[in-house]
């Protein structure tokens, strides 16, 4: 069997020779599956030199037809061979497979906006709304780990997250105090989903989707808690111009250019190459003088990948990033690399097994609900750029995606100040 | 009830040889209680073993057995109350004796009794019933040489004279580690029930994953001579082999945490 591919747009022409039996449509299923993880939304199947089809080769079109079904897209069979014609007659399936004429909603998308390049990135905007941007509040104040302090039941605080709010922290799911302690852990939300890694779970996040009256709520060590609309929404992949992958500190540089302001909120759905971060081993809170970053304590305090950990998964990605950002959002802000000016961000990742996204413009809720409903997500992390010399893991990567960017406005403090 | 408070053992203190074996490690067995204990290797759990057994002596701390202080015990006081069997399945037996005579060795231990007394019928015959137990069909053979049995046969008997005398405490280091997997089950199969008959208060160290989520009521992970998890009850209960792949996952992670990784977390993470 030989397998050809060519493309155009968002569509794929996938020319296959010789025999479709079980083992040859294997190797289809996966250049399949490379094309439709690719971006390629229509995939055009020449079947005009395939000399035998069996039901593993049938079973592989009609999987991949229902997949792009589910992303705006669709599978078609170009000039089949009598063989495969026939066999497509007798089991009925050939209209599941017709060719179309219209553009595929990507396509239809992609065309009113342009592409830009920004670092290692090509982004291209999807949805934009001028004069959008996001208020922001933080909660309590991450230095009490810093100073190897105890937590006081009093500074914690709740916090009910609808469908606009975007926040990260250190929480639990919980109606008060009591409820979370032991609990606390990483957690992450956005667009009706919070997701947190109780850190006595064995490593199995937890989420609470909202659904009618039910808002996830949790009790908070210490957060940013965003709310607003999305300005910008724009796809990325990594840029032909340049050698690797986009990192974590590329998608804060698109972020910020892409919402024209130095500082900004992301949510991102997108398609791993190895993730590089952390996550509590026990509830930080009322340790006294726990020594969190001493060493060799901090091996009871986190888990930190040495190497990088999801890749090929789906990870909904959830931060904010600023230049020189001020007091007090700058308290719950990291370098994201090992230079004087470096960008600045915390960014939390839910990972979830890999699925395609569907094509064209999204809406986050609508998304996550749709992701949520068949998957719990894998694990959670707090991601760190690991630039160490030599020992170090790196720089989270990325494939591609979909990013949501706002300009983030003034951010007040609440609570937990000193 | 087994008491250990604050023991500590450094073998070849001072020297370039120094293992800091246990540190500081305090754990309350209450009777009855069967505790499964996983770690990697050298991470203390044989050494642990031996503190309670008095093959070593603590540097610090203190053990009480059954409301005694047996801190200063030697091994031999000690072994009136203590069951213990190894890995080996040739170190529990003398193997030149017959099965009854090392079953009446069992039998005699902590007792001044006379050879005489191991011959009387009565004797014989109530052995002959703990053997027919095992269900391997060794009742018939109680005057075979120990050395002429599978190992299997013997970490079985092993464990039988272990438990013969009902003690304070029972030990069980790896004791199906040089078993064959179905002489493995075997003998697992006769731990849990003679455990749970006899409601022995246990300790047994375990190499395997699947006899440490599906045994004993309470679960210790022991890393670098201390005691890193200890799970009981319904957090035992729920543990599955997996779960304790990726407990040992963490601990190949935290070894790999060194002092640059904790400065990264001070200047990375929040
Ligand atoms: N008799 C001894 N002399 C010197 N070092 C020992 C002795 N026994 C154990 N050790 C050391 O103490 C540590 C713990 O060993 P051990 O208790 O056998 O671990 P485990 O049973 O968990 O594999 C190891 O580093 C081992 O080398
Ligand atoms: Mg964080």
């Amino acid at each position: 069997m030989d397998i050809a591919m060519t493309t155009a747009g968002d569509a794929a022409t996938v020319r296959v020779s010789g025999r479709l039996d079980a083992r040859n449509a294997d190797i289809l299923s996966r250049e399949l599956d490379e094309c439709v993880r690719g971006g390629w939304h229509v995939l055009r199947m020449n079947l005009h030199d395939v000399e035998y089809i069996s039901s593993a080769g049938i079973r592989v079109l009609i999987k991949f037809a229902k997949i792009l079904q589910g992303q705006g897209g669709w599978l078609e069979v170009l000039e089949p061979s009598s063989v495969v014609a026939s066999v497509l007659e007798m089991t009925g399936t050939m209209p599941l497979f017709a060719p179309r004429k219209e553009q595929s909603a990507a396509t239809a998308t992609a065309g009113a906006s342009g592409c830009r390049q920004i670092g290692a990135m090509r982004c291209t905007v999807t949805a934009s709304a001028a004069g959008v941007s996001m208020r922001g509040r933080v909660l309590g104040n991450p230095a009490f780990m810093a100073r190897n302090g105890s937590f006081a039941p009093g500074e914690v605080r709740q916090l009910r997250l609808g469908v606009k709010a975007v926040a990260l922290g250190i929480g639990a799911f919980a109606a008060d105090h009591a409820g979370a302690k032991g609990h606390y852990g990483e957690f992450l939300a956005a667009g009706g989903v919070a997701v947190a890694l109780p850190p006595d779970s064995n490593g199995q996040p937890d989420f609470v989707v909202s659904e009618q009256r039910l808002v996830p709520e949790l009790a908070v060590l210490s957060a940013l808690h965003l709310e607003g609309d999305f300005a910008v929404q724009a796809r990325f992949e990594s840029s032909p111009q340049h050698d690797g992958l986009p990192g974590l500190s590329d998608l804060g540089a698109a972020a910020l250019a892409l919402s024209g302001a130095s500082q900004a909120v992301m949510v991102a759905l997108a398609e791993t190459s190895g993730l590089v971060g952390a996550s509590l081993l026990q509830s930080p809170e009322g340790s006294q003088d726990a020594e969190y970053f001493h060493f060799p304590e901090a091996r009871r305090w986190f888990n930190l990948t040495p190497e990088r950990v999801h890749g090929r998964q789906l990870v909904l990605l959830v931060g904010v990033f600023a230049r020189q950002p001020a007091v007090p959002l700058a308290d719950h802000l990291r370098p994201m690399a090992d230079s004087a000016d470096a960008l600045r961000g915390h960014v939390h990742a839910a990972v979830l097994s890999y699925r395609a996204l569907p094509g064209g413009s999204l809406a986050l809720p609508a998304t996550l609900a749709d992701i949520f409903q068949t998957q719990t997500p894998l694990d959670l992390l707090h991601l760190i750029n690991d630039d160490r010399a030599i020992s170090g893991a790196g720089d989270s990567l990325f494939q591609r995606g979909v990013l949501w960017v706002s300009p983030l406005g003034e951010v007040d403090m609440e609570g937990g100040a000193q | 009830m087994l008491n250990i408070k604050d023991i500590s053992k450094t073998f070849n203190p001072g020297t370039p040889d120094e293992v800091q074996a246990i540190k500081h490690v305090s754990l309350t067995v209450p009777e009855g209680s069967f505790v499964v204990v996983i770690g990697t290797n050298g991470s203390g759990k044989s050494t642990l073993q031996q503190l309670i057994a008095g093959a070593c002596v603590p540097d610090s701390g203190s053990i009480e057995l059954a409301g005694q202080d047996i801190t200063r015990w030697g091994e031999h006081r000690r072994a009136a109350l203590i069951g213990r069997v190894f890995q080996n399945p040739f170190s529990g037996t003398a193997p030149t004796l017959s099965i009854i005579e090392n079953m009446a060795l069992a039998a005699r231990r902590g007792q001044r009794r006379g050879l005489g007394w191991l011959l009387s019928g009565a004797v014989r015959r109530h052995l002959r019933e703990r053997v027919a137990e095992l269900g391997m069909g060794l009742e018939d053979r109680l005057d075979n040489a120990i050395g002429s049995l599978s190992g299997g046969q013997r970490q079985a008997l092993t464990l039988l004279m272990a438990v013969l005398q009902r003690p304070s405490l029972l030990l069980l280091d790896e004791h199906t580690a040089a078993l064959d997997p179905k002489a493995s089950d075997q003998v697992i199969r006769l731990t849990r029930d003679m455990v749970a008959r006899e409601k022995l208060t246990t300790v047994m160290v375990t190499h395997s994953m699947h006899q440490a989520a599906h045994l004993g009521d309470r679960l210790i992970m022991m890393v670098n001579g201390e005691i890193r998890q200890d799970l009981a009850d319904e957090r035992k209960r729920r543990v599955h082999v997996e779960d304790l792949l990726a407990l040992f996952e963490q601990v190949r992670r935290a070894d790999r945490l060194d002092a640059s990784a904790a400065e990264l977390l001070r200047s990375r993470y929040v």
